[in-house]
Formats: structure tokens, sequence, C-alpha cells
């Protein structure tokens, strides 16, 4: 009977602690942080793991922490009279306390946004950086001619003028990026995944043009680039097409200028480890044709219109 | 052509518009027109840009010569910014060749062929706006692939003119589809300063009224000889509902072969030019519009729908609410014989 009642008041105990004592546990998960205000005020991020927080405390958001790549699509680009756009893939990860360093003034600041706030704003950033960066390479390159097609070549992937582009674009996010509280993966390389040029722009030259006009600016690059960059151009999917050769190895397939398959053995000499498509199953190299905009009409878009009175 | 007695367009023609397009002009504010295609706008730009009928004084006043209404076509674009300030430069230079000339500035010299044509369009417009003190209301016809095309910083320069010479340069837009969606590529709403020029000014620009429509007639009867009689007349204003270029392609069919059935809307509707024209009509819509039309023609309309009527009868397009009515009944006819 003592065993029992001595039982019985460990239980109680045990039940009375968790009610009454002045603290609570949450288990956060790895990917996540918690945005915990005392008392209506801003006082800690917390987590991963066990997180023990008073009942003074509230969780007022949480955010994703990851270091991950995403796709981020920028239109309304202008690079030397040429509009174009571009989908960048690049790794960055949320982590106000690193971007705050000692300032609480700045970390308080920096916890006030959700991770969609975040993510657009992180747009923003990367659209100064591009405005930025191909101002200044526009204002570098020197075209071999003066043909309209040489003002579009700065905007290709894989061309040394557009890596160029690139590597401006890398600086002044890891200086912007930390400004709202991300910081970028420097070792991860930023990656041009979507090329949207008008077909206005590029109707009117055919592929063999497009290659004599690249080999003329750029004759040091290998026959695998220029064909890359070419199939950039046409609207070929940016992805490589990989294919096993039996007792071979690898190898991987371009477009040429006449539309047929080349065949590069012993893989791409760019590092296919900076092109996150590589990790995907090999797709068909064919041109796919830029989807048109889908044209639909909402409430907001139906109200502009006025009638004369 | 045979020299009429009356007028392609009446003194009040488009009277609302024409009163909403000059008070906008005297007072810099920019505006844009919505319309479908055929819709008769030639004889607007027609009447701002060359008044051959005099009329101008009526609703400018003392105002008349010091507002000038250069047009561009958007159809004849070559698709260059340098194309586009060209075409502007010399609408200019065409409607106000009358004016002093500006003076060569020889200081700067444009190393590109695009920024020399918006710095000689610069160059003339201040010059007329700040030193000539005239007022200048840039008529941007057909606006749809420009607005569609961009690219933005292009479309953002009428708006750098415009600030430099503000409440004396203004635009008249006209476009068959709305303008921010036309430049949803380029997210024209929110982030085009020319866009909020006329953001709150968009309006439908509708079919004849009555009395243009009937003088549109007139006007082409008597220039081919008057060979029909006002009965016939009658007939094809109600076949029509107002529409300018309706109106010509069944006046000129009547003209030819009247018609020798009294179902007139079988008739005409067998027509290629009219079968073409109402094509054209419904595919300057935009889908969601089309789409629309399409079920309202069949009476297969929906409850969802009824913001699109309502936004097609603001165009003009429909009417009486209660048992919606087209326009036109060739249309309409049109409409559910459409098969795609």
């Amino acid at each position: 009977m003592d065993i029992f009642l001595v039982v019985l008041f460990v239980i109680a105990g045990i039940i009375a602690a968790v009610y009454l004592l002045p603290w609570q546990m949450q288990v956060v998960p790895e990917e996540e942080r918690l945005v915990v205000y005392r008392l209506g005020r801003f006082n800690r991020i917390a987590g991963p793991g066990l997180v023990r927080m008073s009942k003074l405390e509230t969780v007022h958001r949480t955010f994703n922490a990851v270091d991950k790549p995403r796709n981020i699509r920028i239109d309304g680009l202008f690079m030397r009279g040429v509009p174009f756009g571009y989908t960048l893939n690049l790794w960055y990860r949320v982590d106000p306390v690193a971007t705050a360093g000692d300032d609480p003034a700045q970390l308080t600041q920096l916890i006030h946004f959700d991770d969609k706030e975040r993510d657009k704003l992180v747009g923003t950033k990367v659209r100064e950086a591009l405005v930025a960066s191909a101002t200044q390479v526009g204002n570098e390159y020197k075209p071999a001619g003066d043909a309209y097609f040489y003002n579009v070549l700065p905007i290709v992937p894989g061309l040394p003028i557009n890596d160029r582009l690139l590597t401006l674009v890398r600086e002044k996010l890891a200086q912007t990026l930390p400004t709202i509280g991300a910081i970028l993966n420097q070792a991860q390389p930023i990656t041009i995944v979507g090329l949207n040029i008008s077909d206005d722009l590029i109707g009117s030259f055919s592929r063999e043009r497009i290659t004599t006009l690249l080999r003329e600016q750029f004759p040091g690059l290998s026959e695998e680039v220029t064909l890359e960059a070419v199939g950039a151009i046409a609207g070929i999917d940016m992805g490589r097409t990989r294919i096993s050769v039996e007792n071979s190895g690898n190898a991987s397939v371009a477009i040429d200028e006449q539309g047929g398959a080349r065949i590069f053995m012993g893989g791409n000499p760019r590092s296919t480890a900076a092109n996150p498509t590589a990790a995907q199953p090999a797709k068909p190299a064919v041109a796919q044709p830029t989807p048109a905009p889908v044209e639909t009409l909402s409430s907001a878009d139906l109200g502009v219109l006025k009638r004369v009175k | 052509m045979t020299n009429t007695i009356t007028p392609r367009y009446g003194l009040t023609y488009r009277q609302s518009e024409i009163t909403l397009i000059c008070e906008a002009a005297k007072s810099g504010q920019s505006l844009c027109f919505v319309g479908i295609a055929g819709t008769g706008k030639s004889n607007i730009t027609n009447f701002l840009h060359s008044d051959p009928y005099n009329y101008k004084p009526h609703w400018l006043g003392k105002e008349t010569g010091t507002i000038h209404f250069p047009v561009i076509d958007g159809n004849t674009w070559d698709q260059t910014p340098e194309g586009l300030w060209k075409q502007l430069l010399a609408a200019l230079t065409e409607t106000t060749q009358h004016l002093p000339q500006p003076p060569a500035d020889a200081k700067i010299t444009q190393l590109y062929q695009d920024q020399k044509a918006l710095s000689d369009l610069k160059a003339r417009v201040n010059w007329l706006c700040q030193e000539q003190k005239q007022q200048i209301m840039f008529i941007l016809d057909d606006f749809d692939r420009i607005l569609q095309l961009g690219p933005l910083p292009m479309l953002e320069q009428f708006n750098a003119l415009r600030s430099e010479n503000r409440g004396r340069l203004s635009y008249l837009i006209f476009t068959k589809k709305l303008p921010h969606v036309l430049g949803r590529n380029h997210e024209l709403k929110g982030n085009s300063k020319f866009y909020d020029l006329f953001s709150n000014h968009i309006y439908a620009l509708g079919l004849y009224e009555h009395e243009d429509a009937r003088q549109m007639l007139t006007y082409l009867n008597e220039g081919a000889g008057k060979p029909l009689g006002t009965r016939d007349l009658t007939i094809i204003e109600s076949l029509t509902g107002g529409h300018a270029r309706l109106i010509k392609v069944i006046f000129e069919l009547w003209r030819g072969a009247p018609p020798e059935t009294a179902d007139f809307v079988a008739y005409f509707l067998e027509k290629n030019d009219v079968r073409d024209e109402c094509q054209r009509i419904l595919r300057g819509l935009h889908p969601g519009e089309q789409e629309v039309a399409l079920r309202v023609a069949r009476e297969e309309e929906t409850a969802d729908d009824q913001e699109v009527i309502d936004h097609l009868m603001r165009r003009g397009l429909l009417s009486n609410p209660g048992k919606l009515e087209w326009f036109s009944p060739v249309f309409a006819a049109f409409l559910r014989s459409y098969t795609g």
C-alpha cells in the first residue's frame, strides 16, 4: 500500500510539474528555426533540437534554414539593346543570426520576414545584381562586328563573357543577400537554367549562321561549348543528354549546326557538378518551343476598363 | 472619290470620346482606349491629326493651333527601339513642320543609333514644349505589339520624355486588348511608370451610336452615287450594330449584289468578307473573352461568366442584361456557327 501511494505521488508530481512549472518544450526539426517572442517582443532565434521556452514566450513564426538550391526567374532585363530574361539557380540559406552578427537591432529587423517575403526580397536582390552586372558587362564587351546578333552573345550561357556576368552577379549577391538575412553558398555555382529571348530576335538567324558568328567572336571555344551555346540560343533544353556507350564509359551529346547529334566522349569538360540538371534523369535534346504565356483575365484585370460617360 | 455633301463624320462624331481626349490633351493627361478590331478609330486619329473638316476649334478653342497630334502606327514598327524613336520623330516633324525648327546641337555625338534616334526625338519634343510652348499628344495607334514585346526600358522612355515636359506632353494609346495584360511578360502593371501615366484612364472604345453609323452610311452611299435607299441603309445599320468595318463590308456587298432574300443575316453570313471580319473581331479579343462570347452566343453561359459578360457589355459588344443581345445579329450568328 505504501509503495502504491509513493508511485501515485510520483505520478501526480510529474503531472503537476508538466502543468505548473513555468516552461514548455518543443522539438524543432533540423531545417527549421523558431522566432521566439517574450511578452510581445522578439527574444531569440531557437532550434534545431529540443527547445525550452517559458510560459511567457510564444513562437511568433518559423522559417526554413536549409542551404538549398532555388530557381529564380528574372525577366525584363536589358543588355546592349537586347531584351532577355534568365532563370537562375543559386544556393543560399536563411540565417539572420549569422548575418546580423553582434547587432541585436539588425537581428530584430531581419526576423520580420516570413519565407515567402524573404524569397521575394531575394528575387529583388538578384534582379539588382543582374541589372548592375549586365550594365557593366555590356560596357566592357567589344563586339566583333556590327551585326545585331553580336549584341546577343553576352547573354548566352557558356560563353566567356557570360561567365564574367555570372561572376559579377555572384560578387554582388555575396554582399547584398546578408542585408536581408540570407547567405549565398559560394561553394555552389550560380547557373543559368533558363534563357528567355524573344523568338523574333533569333528567328531570322539560322543555326549555321549563329554557329559561324560564335566561332568568329570566340575562336578559342571548344566545339562542345560552341554547340551548347547554339542550343541555348535556339531554345534547346539546357540540360545535356547523357548516353552510356557500351564498354567505353559515358559520353555527352549536343545538337550541331545542322540539327544532328554530336557525341563527345569522356563527358562534359565543364563540371557537370555545376549543372544541377545533371542530377536529374537524362532528357532528350529536343528543341522545346517556349510555351506561350497563358492569358487569363482576373477580376482585377476586368475591372480596369471604364466606360466613357 | 466622288465629292460628297455629307462629311465622313459629323461635328458631334464620337462626342464623348473626343471630349475626353481634348480635355486630356489640354491638361497633359495620357489615356488609353481599348477597342475591338474595326471599330472606326481611324476617324478619330484622322480628326485629331488632320482635321479635314475643321472641327477642332469647336473642341479645343483658342488652343487649337498649339496642341498637336502626331500619329504612329504600331503595325509598322520594326521591333527595335531605334525604329520606334524614328517613327515618333518622323510623325512629330511632319505634324509640326510649320513651326520653327530647333537648332542643331553639335556638342553631343551619340555613338549608338538607337541612342541618337532617342536623343533627336527628345531634342525636338523639348524644343517644342519648353521653347515654343506647344502641347503634344502622341497618338500611339495599334500599340498592342509594342506593349507586348517591349522591352520595358524602351517603354519607360515615354515616361522620361513626359517627365521633362509635364503638362505639355501626353499620349493617346489605342489597343485591342487590355494594355497591362499585353505587357504581362514584363509586369507592366506595377513596374512601369509609363503605364502609370494612363492606368486610371483606360476606356472602352465602343461602337458607333446611331447618328455616327447613319452618317457613315450616308457618306458611303453618296460616294457611290446613292445606289441604296433609306430602307436598305436602315437594315444595314441594324445588321452591323454600329461596327464601322462591318458597315463598310456589308454596304459594299449590298451595293454589288442586293440580297434577294429577307433572311439578311443568313445571306451575309455566307459571304467570306463578312466571316473574315467577324473572325477578326473574335480573334482580337482576349482568349478568356472569346470563350465566354462563344458560350453566350450558344446560351451556355454560366454564373462564373458574369464578370466577363459585364466586361463585354462595357466594351459595347453585349447589351440588355436581362436577355443578352449582341451588337450585331450577323456577329451573333457567326459565333453560333463558329467551330474554331
